[in-house]
């Protein structure tokens, strides 16, 4: 292609940035190991008294979780995203600048989320539990740094043709910068708070797809996209089949987006998003697998039997684990199946099998490959690299094998049911199993760290060794102007070119050997449109119309009313505290559920959630029917010390909310921000204090009676936060239950007497005695 | 070792030509080999699979939609749990008489496993509530005083009244379990509260209920 008298243009590759986002992996992953290891010992030794708020499960498991996606997986992405793009482009990154700020800034996200997560800075989303400004950041740094610097250097590629991995990078930056957006959803009411526009089930939703295709697009098309590279430059070894990487991408980014609610399957979403979830999301799994197939056989088809370089172990298993991840995918998306597992330690085990597994095998492999080539030396020792295989072959397994199991144990345990159609067990029996199964994982944890101890060393001795300089080899080539345009499009001819069938047959087959996908690999921009159109397809079709049709997706009860002040500051705790990653707030349509916590949840329960707080884990049983389960005082003693109902409780105590008083600027706050989202309380300042400390007195007044104390300290019991938390437990569930007060014509969000009393009188109406009316 | 060092944009390796296309990115060159078939199938399968299944689950048809299924398993629950039982009354009769049904008393367990462990503790061995399992009693001092206790509440709600909570076949039949652990203390559970009281009457034999444990719907 080599054209007489062409200008020549000389370039190198940027691979500073590469060491930078390379060494950012290493040392956020062994923290992330650290943290994963500390987030399971809060689990095992739940802290005993009050001493430090930020060490609970509650409010540790999401930083563990960023640690390990966005920090560990996040960087290790970029690193190999940089490393690839501009050899396959031959071209240097369009801007220097715009790398370093996205490095820089990127570890300032993650920094700043490290330091607020655990301080209660958060929105209570799952998923996204970060403030606004960081997810305002995140977006940001997406689209300014990195989208911009990405495309400008494609632009400049010498390369007419973009290879398999560039299709996916494309795909993935376009789709999470579309994806980023789900997160700005709020109105910030404070610089660190913010009231989430969506409620209840609409927002529920919102969570989930932000989670779900956050997952996707930011880890596994990546993954798929570096490994596309890696793997066969690794191996020196053709990748098997051009067919199936253009099949297996554009399944995966047809079918992706849409499979996001097969999370929410059997909750109160409307049941016609779950069926697309399910059926999507299955299709997701299979694209997902033939890609890992390709894989699989360009690694067979290797004649290498035995690689030399041990990060090709790594990677091998990275794309095995992905192949069992996509598997579990398409076992989670039907619906049955999910019903079973969901809320138990599968889930964890699943999370974990991606992000320690194939994400993190994968990343690792790829940067035990690069080490070498950016240090421009040998590896310090190969047999290190052997060693971390197996410590982090060891983590993965104790970590997921246990998950699964505790995850059928507590299925089985929630699910028994003897022969005369009861319930087998209470609740606190599937969690006595668990402490089991979390010290097997924490020594999966410790292995796992291990693992990055030893390549830490093994990386500090092979930057020992560097060259210096770095050697910066200038690459030529003719002007990329003339290089556009030889567009390779060659259509081939049909084998039933001179068979007697109709040319529609011909072209059918002439279009089924894809050659025309050759044009489509020339333009990024098309790639990107297109993958852009199908994210907002998905959006338009699944989200939009639970907003546009919300009264018959969501109808509305009559009896569910807007939560008192009072309560509204014991949502607030609730989330502050994360309590949503150990209790769900959701009854599903199983049998054993609806015996064991009540009449199952209906979507137009939740309208006055914001956020939503459906919750993805039962470490501790569900809330969604707590009212008047328990009394006030057994709240506030469970609160102090869980031990003391339950010697085996892995809950936290939470004893400084009943030593730190009720803050009644934030209630108004609170009040205001719901108001400014459209839920009319009519109510002014003075009211306001009235109804809490009403409310309050009534649940003091309980729990004194039952044997309480009158005063902790200096602090009266009707002042402590705790009684905001508990009037909010005994809120859960009540609503739905309580007689519709149809003459009651002023305002429902009113807050009287009449709500107050219902709120808390735990025998406010049942329906226990119209179920048995189903008997023929 | 031959790989210690791939620099690998000048990879020259030449695999067999005939499968490869033509253009190579960064040295990786690419066979054209056709899709697994066992692929294309689960692909194909998955597609034709959701048109019938969003057909059938969403035409409208009563009776498809989970929230139905769910009622017609409860309905069938409580049928298999109390077919054989009719509307009980709540007396000391039948109280006593359920003392004895081993069957029954498993669904008095169940009930009282789903609301009143958190207060009474496993097997009722006390804890926030009085035990249950010895032979001191606060607010009942004869059998059909337990009914009263649980349609009514007592200690001033601390023990919640559950007549709107439960059916009132659910009430005599956790009233019965809670008899029926009277007897059972082994020592460890929450010191004695209230006053000694005699104990149940013994059930006269001819009292049978009508059928036998209801096992079959």
């Amino acid at each position: 292609m080599m054209m007489d008298g062409a200008p020549e243009e000389s370039y190198s590759y940027d691979d500073v940035i590469v060491r930078g986002f390379v060494a950012a992996t290493l040392f956020w992953g062994l923290l992330a190991a650290i943290g994963a290891v500390f987030v399971t010992q809060t689990l095992l030794h739940p802290r005993l008294d009050a001493g430090v708020d930020w060490l609970s499960f509650g409010r540790m498991q999401p930083v563990g979780e960023m640690l390990f996606f966005t920090a560990f997986i996040g960087n290790g992405i970029f690193a190999g995203i940089y490393y690839s793009t501009q050899r396959l482009c031959k071209a240097r990154m369009w801007n220097g600048m715009l790398s370093w700020m996205h490095l820089l800034s990127w570890q300032a996200i993650i920094v700043a989320a490290l330091v607020t997560l655990p301080m209660g800075i958060t929105q209570g989303r799952v998923h996204g539990e970060a403030e606004w400004p960081i997810d305002l950041a995140i977006t940001l740094v997406w689209i300014l740094f990195f989208a911009s610097n990405f495309f400008m250097t494609l632009r400049h590629r010498r390369v007419p043709r973009m290879y398999v991995s560039l299709w996916f990078y494309v795909a993935a930056v376009v789709a999470m910068g579309l994806v980023n957006l789900c997160t700005l959803f709020v109105f910030p009411t404070g610089l660190w708070e913010s009231d989430s526009l969506a409620t209840g089930m609409q927002d529920a939703l919102l969570q989930e797809w932000y989670g779900h295709n956050a997952f996707l697009f930011l880890f596994i098309v990546p993954v798929l996209g570096l490994a596309y590279y890696f793997v066969p430059k690794a191996l020196q070894q053709p990748l098997h089949s051009y067919k199936l990487t253009i099949v297996g991408f554009w399944t995966l980014i047809f079918a992706g987006a849409w499979a996001a609610p097969q999370h929410l399957h059997y909750t109160a979403l409307p049941e016609w998003a779950s069926t697309l979830g399910m059926l999507f999301g299955a299709l997701l799994g299979v694209a997902v697998l033939g890609n890992v197939s390709n894989l699989l056989s360009t690694c067979r088809e290797s004649q290498v039997q035995k690689p030399a370089d041990p990060a090709i172990r790594f990677m091998k298993w990275g794309v095995v684990l992905l192949g069992l991840y996509a598997f579990d995918e398409i076992l989670l998306s039907v619906k049955t199946i999910h019903a079973q597992v969901d809320y138990t330690e599968w889930m964890t085990a699943h999370f974990q099998l991606g992000c320690l597994g194939c994400g993190g095998m994968l990343v690792l492999g790829m940067a035990y490959w690069m080490i070498p080539k950016l240090f421009q030396t040998q590896i310090a020792s190969n047999r290190a690299v052997g060693l971390h295989f197996w410590l982090a072959a060891t983590g993965v397994l104790l970590c997921v094998l246990p998950g699964y199991a505790a995850g059928v144990v507590q299925s089985g345990v929630w699910n028994a049911m003897d022969d005369l159609g009861n319930l087998r067990y209470d609740f606190a029996e599937s969690t006595s199993f668990l402490k089991m199964m979390w010290s097997l994982q924490m020594l999966g944890g410790l292995a796992y760290v291990m693992g990055f101890v030893v390549m830490l060393a093994n990386y500090a001795r092979t930057w020992w060794n560097h060259a210096t300089p770095y050697e910066v080899p200038l690459y030529h080539q003719e002007s990329s102007d003339k290089q556009k345009r030889l567009i390779s499009s060659l259509e081939p001819a049909s084998v039933l070119e001179a068979a007697p069938v109709l040319n529609l047959a011909k072209k059918v087959d002439v279009w089924t050997r894809l050659g025309w996908h050759r044009r489509w690999e020339d333009a990024p921009r098309k790639i990107g449109v297109l993958v852009a159109m199908f994210v907002l397809l998905a959006f338009t079709v699944e989200v939009v119309p639970m907003f546009v049709f919300a009264n018959s997706n969501a109808p509305k009860i009559a009896s569910v009313k807007p939560f008192t002040p009072l309560e509204l500051l014991g949502r607030h705790i609730y989330l502050e505290e994360g309590c949503s990653n150990c209790h769900t707030q959701m009854v599903r349509p199983l049998m054993a559920e609806t015996k064991r916590y009540g009449e199952f949840s209906q979507p137009g329960e939740f309208i006055y959630d914001q956020p939503a707080q459906w919750g993805n884990q039962r470490i501790g049983p569900d809330l969604a029917r707590e009212s008047g389960k328990q009394t006030s005082f057994w709240h506030w003693q469970h609160l102090e010390n869980p031990r003391h109902s339950d010697p085996d409780s892995a809950m936290p105590s939470y004893q400084y909310l009943l030593d730190r008083p009720i803050n009644l600027e934030q209630a108004n706050e609170l009040v205001q921000a719901a108001r400014e989202s459209g839920i009319p309380y009519d109510i002014d300042l003075d009211g306001m204090q009235a109804s809490i400390s009403k409310q309050a007195e009534r649940i003091a007044a309980d729990i004194v009676s039952k044997g309480g104390t009158f005063r902790r300290g200096n602090l009266m019991t009707f002042d402590a936060q705790a009684v905001a938390l508990i009037a909010y437990l005994q809120r859960l569930g009540a609503d739905l239950t309580a007689p519709a007060v149809a003459e009651k014509t002023d305002d429902a969000a009113k807050v009287n007497d009449q709500d107050v009393s219902d709120a808390i009188d735990p025998s406010a109406g049942s329906d226990r005695n119209k179920v048995v009316s189903f008997i023929p | 070792m031959n790989d210690s060092n791939p620099e690998s944009s000048e990879s020259n390796e030449v695999p067999p030509a005939t499968q490869l296309t033509d253009d190579s990115f960064d040295g990786i060159q690419q066979y054209d080999h056709p899709l697994p078939s066992w692929w294309i199938w689960l692909v194909f399968g998955c597609l034709a699979f959701a048109p019938p299944y969003i057909w059938f689950y969403h035409n409208g048809t009563e009776g498809r939609s989970l929230a139905e299924q769910h009622d017609q398993q409860l309905a069938k629950n409580l049928k298999l749990q109390f077919s054989q039982m009719g509307e009980l009354t709540a007396d000391r009769e039948t109280l006593v008489r359920f003392l004895n049904e081993e069957s029954w008393l498993r669904v008095g367990r169940s009930i009282f496993k789903t609301n009143c462990v958190a207060c009474h503790g496993r097997d009722g061995a006390g804890q926030v509530g009085p035990n249950l399992q010895d032979d001191h009693y606060k607010n009942v001092s004869d059998i059909a005083d337990i009914l009263t206790v649980l349609n009514n509440g007592a200690n001033a709600g601390a023990m919640p009244a559950w007549k709107s909570k439960l059916s009132s076949n659910e009430i005599v039949l956790v009233s019965a379990y809670v008899a029926s652990l009277r007897g059972t203390s082994d020592g460890s559970g929450k010191p004695a509260e209230g006053r000694k009281i005699p104990s149940w009457p013994q059930p006269s034999p001819k009292n049978e209920i009508g059928g036998e444990s209801g096992t079959q719907g």
